[in-house]
């Protein structure tokens, strides 16, 4: 009782405004909270209004107000490390940065330091700062939101819009980032020769077919998306068997891919449109390890048929690493007849490890795409010339096997 | 009044735009390249069409009706797109206002954010240039 009697309650002021409610630590006016800020801000005040006494206020800038400020931060610094001499800021902290930075480009020519140095400086981005920049981003997130919902509740209300041959691009953009994925980071995928396609005109893209799935077509349709000015988007031919397979019907179907047949490809053709061929059919993508990047017979030459009747340049196709996304050792003819297939691949891991064996190996794979071949020079008469068109074919197969075996000889390894 | 009062001053403010940044700042046309995008832009009152296409090297800037299927579609009136430039009227105001309709994956567009600053440094020299006042 004597003891509250005798000690002064403290005089500083809490971040609430009220009056502290502690007792003033004896003979002294503040607690033990407030005493040392307090100390330290008397201390500067002092220190300050001793320099304001010498030169006064209006004298000081700005800068030097800052320098003031700096030394009376470097004592304080110099004084927590004497308190804890073992202290040394973290790799992560402005100065561990700065410390590590110095040390990693000591041994760098000047050049190269400033470079890293600008880079550095430019991964600070300042507009993160910026209350605008965050409402932006917000927008930006609701809007996006906002769209994707919208595209939602119209494919359920069935207010979408699809082409003649069912090409749904609203579907092509969904399906996409798994395409681009597939493309950019599971297959590794390196395609050249782009500039050969043209941008609004009919061609007709000729490949080899590989791989048990038909993966190849789907990348080469990814690989135009990406990488071709126009944005141009392959319609695929595909075999009448893959649709059979679930839900691969209605996804080919959407992303704008037909059914192969010569009318199919004849109409799409006249209609200037960039389609795609495998001539080597289930004999390609059936194919045994052992056989790999041999092609087989291009079937009869229909696709020539298709190409001078459109008058359609036929642009050769070389697909390298789909050989080896499925390493098959073996067909079961039996199984084929059982399971309705026309083809059933035995392979390292099919059908042993059941759906898990249809995961394809992650390749790296490469797409050429050679230069157009002008069809321009014959006429639908021609097409009747048997001669003529198995000549056209085995030479369109001889120039793709010549771009694999090419490329074969430059590629350093299968995953790689 | 509309600021620009036909489509072929619209295309000559929006050339002149292009051509300077090209000039000033080739540097502005590699990053639209890198980003790989084709962006297409629709302006009414008047009618435009401008299409940015990052798949073209050098990235190519096209007036007028293009086939070119653009990953992002943009929609807005020339004057908007005028005050936008201008910094008379924030994106992200625009956008919730629906002053500016985009259609097409959004996020992709922050890969030519620089490119939209230069447009916004050098257009009301574009305008000027064109004889159209800048304010």
């Amino acid at each position: 009782m004597h003891d509250t009697e005798a000690r002064i309650q403290c005089v500083a002021t809490t971040k609430a405004g009220t009056r502290c409610k502690h007792n003033a630590i004896p003979g002294e006016d503040y607690c033990h909270i407030h005493r040392p800020i307090t100390a330290d801000r008397t201390a500067t005040g002092s220190k300050r209004s001793s320099v304001d006494g010498e030169s006064g206020t209006k004298d000081l800038t700005d800068g030097e107000l800052r320098e003031q400020l700096m030394e009376e931060l470097d004592s304080l610094i110099t004084r927590v490390q004497a308190i804890s001499p073992d202290y040394r800021p973290s790799a992560y902290a402005s100065d561990g940065t700065n410390g590590s930075t110095d040390e990693e480009t000591e041994g760098v020519d000047p050049d190269l330091q400033n470079r890293i140095l600008s880079r550095l400086r430019g991964s600070i981005n300042e507009d993160l700062l910026d209350a605008e920049t965050w409402k932006g981003l917000w927008y930006m997130v609701n809007y996006t939101v906002e769209y994707q919902s919208d595209i939602f509740k119209r494919r359920l209300s069935g207010d979408y819009d699809t082409d003649e041959w069912g090409l749904d691009w609203e579907f092509v953009e969904a399906v996409r980032p798994f395409l681009d994925f597939l493309y950019n980071v599971y297959w590794r995928i390196e395609t050249t020769g782009i500039e050969h396609i043209p941008d609004y005109d009919r061609a007709l893209l000729v490949s080899n077919h590989s791989g048990q799935l038909p993966w190849d077509g789907a990348m080469i349709m990814t690989a135009i998306l990406n990488e071709h000015p126009a944005q141009r988007l392959a319609r695929n031919l595909y075999a009448n068997w893959f649709p059979t397979l679930p839900f691969i019907s209605s996804a080919l179907v959407k992303m704008g891919q037909a059914l192969a047949t010569v009318e199919n490809g004849t109409r799409l053709l006249n209609q200037d449109e960039l389609v795609g061929v495998f001539p080597e059919g289930y004999k390609g993508v059936g194919k045994l390890y052992k056989d790999r990047y041999k092609l087989a017979r291009f079937g009869r030459g229909g696709f020539v048929k298709m190409a001078i009747n459109t008058q359609a340049p036929i642009i050769p196709v070389s697909v390298v690493g789909a050989e080896e996304t499925y390493v098959t050792v073996a067909k079961s003819s039996i199984l084929a007849r059982l399971t309705g297939f026309p083809y059933f691949p035995i392979s390292l891991r099919f059908p042993w490890l059941g759906l898990m064996g249809a995961i394809p190996l992650p390749s790296k794979w490469y797409i050429d795409f050679g230069e157009p071949i002008a069809t321009d020079s014959y006429n639908s008469e021609d097409t009747k010339d048997l001669a003529l068109v198995s000549e056209l074919t085995d030479h369109i197969r001889n120039i793709i096997q010549e771009m694999i075996n090419n490329r074969l000889k430059i590629r350093r390894s299968v995953f790689r | 009044m509309p600021v620009f009062s036909n489509t072929e001053q619209f295309y000559r403010v929006t050339k002149t735009l292009f051509d300077k940044i090209q000039k000033e700042n080739p540097s502005a046309a590699a990053e639209l390249e890198s980003s790989k995008l084709i962006i297409r832009f629709n302006t009414s009152d008047p009618t435009a069409m401008l299409v940015l296409n990052g798949r073209r090297h050098p990235a190519e800037v096209s007036y007028g009706e293009n086939r070119v299927r653009p990953e992002v579609d943009v929609s807005m009136t020339a004057d908007t797109l005028h005050k936008i430039l201008l910094g008379e009227l924030g994106l992200a105001k625009a956008l919730s206002s629906k002053a500016l309709r985009v259609r097409g994956p959004m996020r992709k567009t922050l890969k030519v954010a620089d490119l939209f600053h230069q447009c916004q440094e050098y257009y009301s020299d574009a305008l000027r240039e064109e004889g159209i006042w800048t304010g």
